[in-house]
């Protein structure tokens, strides 16, 4: 967890939480779970078929929103412009991370744009995506030496890093 | 003042866990479910060899970007990287419009002997291959 901004001390129970998985790969819808439960998530709803995970977001709320936009990236940024639209002014934002196999700049920029929190490649750690999990808490301390990365574009940048 | 986010409430909550344990927990709960991914990567790559040569281009693309990410998770580096060639190689060809069975069919022959788990010098020759034959077709030369 060298670059990661992990801490140990840090105690958590996401059971309560809900999240929303989009990914055409089953397989990876399947390993994003297992991920997510060993945080001790619990409310899973998974969808691979972007236009159902439209359907879903129109009448539930998620906490957490895992997105592979992959391979119709512009669909999957629509589906997040909408979620941050329909946000209540002064509630707290969902949690957004994309997580793709395609990593091009013009993605990460699109994705900042449309308000994605993250941007995680694939293949990624479960290091990886609890460290932009908790960041994303707004309760990790930044790390002393380290140089907070606060800016999406940056942290989107330095997850591409890993 | 409001929340970081909609999971900062459940930070600090009764009877949680902490970064440790749920790494732990994770990294079981993968390999746990390990084979069954491997079991996909070689369906995958199983439908590529069955099906590639009359395959629209974004089925082809669509499998080799799963075997990317399920072997990748796994350390199935090698699968990765030529898998990750493929999708590249795919869509070099349908930018230039040039589309060559013969380097796709090299692909998936390549993902199903590293798959053999052939000699690990072989696998880095097989791989440096596919490179180049990507960024040929990356650059439209090939």
């Amino acid at each position: 967890m060298a670059d990661l901004c992990i801490e140990t001390d840090q105690s958590f129970n996401f059971g309560e939480a809900s999240v929303l998985i989009v990914d055409e790969n089953n397989g990876f819808m399947d390993i994003a779970t297992q991920m997510l439960s060993g945080f001790g998530f619990r409310k899973f709803h998974r969808c691979n078929r972007l236009s159902e995970s439209k359907t879903f977001a129109q009448s539930h709320e998620a906490d957490l929103i895992l997105v592979d936009p992959f391979p119709r990236a512009d669909d999957g940024l629509t589906l997040i412009q909408d979620l941050r639209a329909r946000q209540a002014p002064g509630s707290a934002p969902r949690v957004v991370i994309i997580m793709t196999g395609h990593t091009p700049r013009e993605l990460i920029q699109k994705a900042r744009d449309v308000g994605a929190n993250y941007v995680v490649a694939k293949p990624f750690s479960p290091a990886t995506l609890l460290d932009r999990i908790l960041w994303s808490t707004g309760t990790t301390k930044e790390a002393p030496g380290e140089t907070p990365v606060r800016d999406p574009l940056a942290a989107a940048a330095s997850a591409l890093l890993q | 003042m409001s929340a970081a986010s909609r999971l900062t409430p459940f930070m600090g909550r009764p009877d949680g866990i902490n970064p440790a344990q749920a790494l732990a927990a994770a990294d079981a709960n993968l390999e746990a479910y390990r084979e069954t991914a491997l079991a996909l990567v070689d369906k995958a790559i199983a439908d590529l060899a069955e099906g590639a040569a009359s395959a629209p281009h974004e089925e082809i693309e669509r499998l080799a970007d799963s075997i990317a990410a399920l072997a990748g998770m796994f350390g199935e580096d090698g699968v990765t990287h030529a898998a990750k060639r493929l999708c590249e190689t795919v869509r070099g060809m349908v930018v230039s419009r040039a589309w060559e069975q013969t380097t796709i069919d090299v692909h998936i022959g390549a993902l199903r002997l590293i798959r053999t788990r052939a000699g690990t010098q072989d696998i880095a020759q097989l791989l440096a291959g596919l490179d180049r034959l990507a960024a040929r077709k990356v650059q439209g030369l090939g």
